[in-house]
């Protein structure tokens, strides 16, 4: 029988060395160690997805109704209360893109920052790279972009809307985004442990965000005087890149778009970091 | 280069310190508020030198192979210090290192999900516990077959009853070959088939693996730590061969819960009012049936008359019990026994001789029954004595240490052969004797200093 230690002892990732508080190990150790954990990670995020997607469960459907339910309410709102101008494109078409891509952002921020505290029962126990819960969410989130997408396509189809090669140039806010959100989940799961009712409050300061980002209208409906200030904002030149290659098959935002690629970069490398270091009160305090 | 690792320490703790901080969070509805009072706090504990540690300046190391106990009331520290060896918590000072995998036996199937198949939660654990593909799909079929449940492997485990769940989570976890092995109290898993597989299977585990156990079971830990840390308060009180700091905290939790039950001395009015509620000496049950008969007093003492509470293993013990007889009574039976309080079991001692006698008591008498060299285990007992009318066929009054009120103490290997094992309302006890003395009764045929028969308690 195995009873041996050939492979553990002698590998360098499973040593736990910790002193005064501090672990011994840099960012380079974390993704060390994370990465022996990989088969770990592939079956977390196969465990959710078969969980969500279960034939019991009415996640699939949830994954399409959700943001076409309020696709369908703002598209009350903004086309037949308000009137918003969305140029060339109807306002459904508009809607439902920039939707898709929201309920994205909002579940990676949101159930990204839940994830700990639903998983506290193999965090008080077992070590593992928590970072790999925020993470797994990511990976689900994408499968519910990645139905949400059909949606749109199939809308684009119905319309007759005109396919352009600016479409791939979408790959690129996508990304940013979601380097911006998964940095935003680690930040917010990190600070789940000191803020208690943090989980209460978060779909409130994400609902703000929502009429604060060119989501719901297009950036050009802002006034000019405005939209320099909207440029503060790395979420707006990433939503109106979206609409723009996807809608308007254009894409003028290089510039401040690189701005908030590097700054959703710099949010992902410093959330990381702040949630490698709280992750010890997980245990501690939770 | 592998050599050297096999002579390593493969866990080491260095002056470990652990406190929780006292800082719990704060709730963004009184976000200031809370800041507030949190710097207030802080600046007030920084004034105040004497801090609350979990842990305080523990070390020890440990070699491959070793199987370590770790003893100690509640909150001495075990879990906070299994907590440090898993990995999941730092400590506040001082130094840990861990050298491999650490599979933590405490809770079966932590993170199993109800909508997966027992399968696909092993899969999911074997992963979880830092096995690669290859390796976890070595073991499944280990872990299947000695899970032992059928076709209900295919099935969510949402659909288990909760002994299948435990099984898949035992089995699961002793498949793991991790490298060290936190057990929190050896468990009975599952029915009995699968409790012996699964004893064997822990067994073999502390026969080859590195083992951090935590009980409160004293016996299954000398059968199986050759050493054990005794902690208390946080801070490592013994660390040694197994035998001697077990022997030592027995002993110490035994005076400790003698000296916490005090003698309580029987309320004056109690012949009074019989029905009085005997809330103000927990201690003590008094069964009270007649008012003329008031057990005053029980001590305990040794072979020179002191009162006592520690007696080694073959010495004397007397019990010594004041009855008031407030009316003359005759044909009255008095038993004196000792209460196993672990097992409740009573060795009793009866005064057959009074039996014969015709002569009444009256006023105080006193009982004195001598247990000379029992060979009782040496753990905490406690004492009854009962006056039971002969005539009636009913008790009098009947006064029982239900807390422990003494204890042997003893080596701890005396074969199980040699050791007088009682048993409930056990009657037998070779070489008793029980005597009246100091007795101002008008009886005549009170017997002196009789070796009494000993008999039957009724």
């Amino acid at each position: 029988m195995g009873y041996s230690v050939k492979h553990g002892a002698a590998s360098s990732p499973y040593i736990f060395e910790a002193e005064n508080n501090h672990l011994k190990r840099g960012l380079w150790g974390h993704l060390a160690f994370a990465f022996h954990y990989w088969p770990f990670f592939t079956y977390w995020v196969r465990r959710s997805i078969i969980t969500r997607y279960s034939a019991t469960s009415v996640g699939l459907l949830w994954a399409i109704f959700q943001p076409l339910l309020s696709s369908l309410v703002y598209l009350f709102v903004f086309s037949l209360v308000m009137r918003v101008n969305t140029g060339t494109v109807p306002y459904g078409l508009f809607i439902i893109t920039s939707m898709v891509l929201w309920t994205y952002l909002n579940r990676i921020i949101f159930s990204g920052a839940s994830s700990v505290i639903t998983n506290l029962d193999i965090i008080t126990r077992v070590r593992f790279p928590r970072e790999f819960l925020p993470l797994a969410v990511v990976a689900e989130s994408l499968v519910d972009l990645f139905f949400g997408m059909i949606i749109v396509a199939v809308v684009f189809v119905i319309t007759g809307h005109p396919i352009t090669p600016y479409m791939l140039l979408a790959i690129w806010p996508f990304l940013a985004l979601t380097a911006f959100a998964l940095g935003l989940g680690f930040i917010f799961a990190g600070l789940t442990s000191s803020v208690r009712d943090l989980l209460q409050v978060l779909p409130i300061l994400i609902q703000l965000s929502l009429y604060l980002t060119p989501v719901i209208y297009p950036i050009t409906a802002v006034p000019e005087a405005v939209q320099s200030l909207f440029i503060i904002n790395p979420l707006a030149p990433i939503f109106s890149a979206w609409q723009e290659t996807l809608l308007y098959g254009q894409f003028t935002l290089a510039g401040p778009l690189l701005i908030s690629t590097i700054v959703s970069l710099i949010v992902l490398v410093l959330g990381y970091l702040f949630f490698k270091r709280s992750e010890w009160h997980f245990a501690d305090r939770l | 280069m592998t050599n050297l690792l096999v002579t390593e320490d493969i866990v080491l703790v260095e002056n470990v310190y652990k406190q929780y901080q006292m800082f719990k969070g704060v709730r963004m509805r009184h976000a200031v508020q809370e800041a507030l009072k949190f710097m207030r706090e802080q600046s007030k504990r920084k004034a105040n030198p004497e801090q609350r540690f979990v842990l305080k300046d523990v070390s020890f190391r440990m070699k491959q192979g070793e199987t370590l106990g770790l003893i100690g009331h509640n909150g001495s520290g075990k879990t906070t210090l299994m907590r440090l060896l898993a990995g999941v918590s730092l400590p506040t000072q001082g130094r840990i290192r861990v050298v491999g995998r650490v599979q933590p036996l405490l809770s079966l199937g932590a993170g199993f999900h109800n909508e997966l198949t027992g399968r696909q939660n092993i899969y999911l654990n074997c992963t979880l516990m830092g096995l690669d593909i290859s390796q976890t799909k070595d073991r499944i079929e280990q872990i299947i077959a000695f899970a032992d449940i059928g076709d209900y492997i295919d099935v969510p485990v949402k659909r288990y009853s909760s002994g299948m769940l435990s099984r898949v989570g035992f089995a699961a976890a002793v498949h793991m070959n991790a490298e060290i092995v936190l057990i929190d109290e050896v468990m009975a898993v599952g029915d009995y088939s699968f409790n012996v597989k699964s004893t064997a299977a822990i067994r073999e585990y502390i026969k080859h693996g590195t083992v951090v156990l935590v009980s409160h079971d004293v016996n299954t830990m000398e059968r199986i730590c050759e050493r054990v840390i005794w902690l208390d308060h946080g801070e490592v009180r013994a660390d040694g061969q197994a035998t001697q700091v077990l022997h030592d905290y027995t002993q110490s939790q035994q005076r400790k819960v003698v000296a916490a039950s005090p003698i309580v001395p029987p309320p004056a009015e109690a012949t009074v009012q019989p029905t009085a509620p005997t809330a103000d000496r927990v201690m003590v049950n008094r069964d009270r049936f007649d008012l003329d008969v008031t057990i005053q007093k029980v001590s305990v003492l040794n072979r020179e008359g002191e009162d006592k509470n520690e007696f080694a293993f073959d010495d004397v013990l007397l019990i010594r019990a004041e009855i008031e007889f407030a009316m003359p009574k005759a044909d009255v039976r008095i038993t004196v026994g000792i209460v196993d309080i672990d097992t409740k079991a009573v060795i009793t001692l009866c005064d057959n001789q009074l039996l014969k006698s015709s002569g009444s008591l009256h006023g105080r008498v006193e009982v004195e029954a001598r247990f000379p060299n029992l060979k009782l285990r040496p753990r905490n007992y406690g004492v009854r004595v009962g006056i039971a009318d002969l005539n009636a066929l009913k008790p009098l009054d009947v006064w029982t240490d239900v807390s422990p009120r003494f204890y042997f103490t003893g080596e701890r290997h005396i074969p199980e052969q040699h050791l007088f094992q009682p048993q409930i309302d056990l009657i037998f006890t070779p070489g008793v004797s029980m005597k009246y003395i100091n007795s101002n009764a008008p009886q005549d045929t009170a017997p002196p200093v009789a070796a009494l028969e000993t008999s039957p308690k009724a």
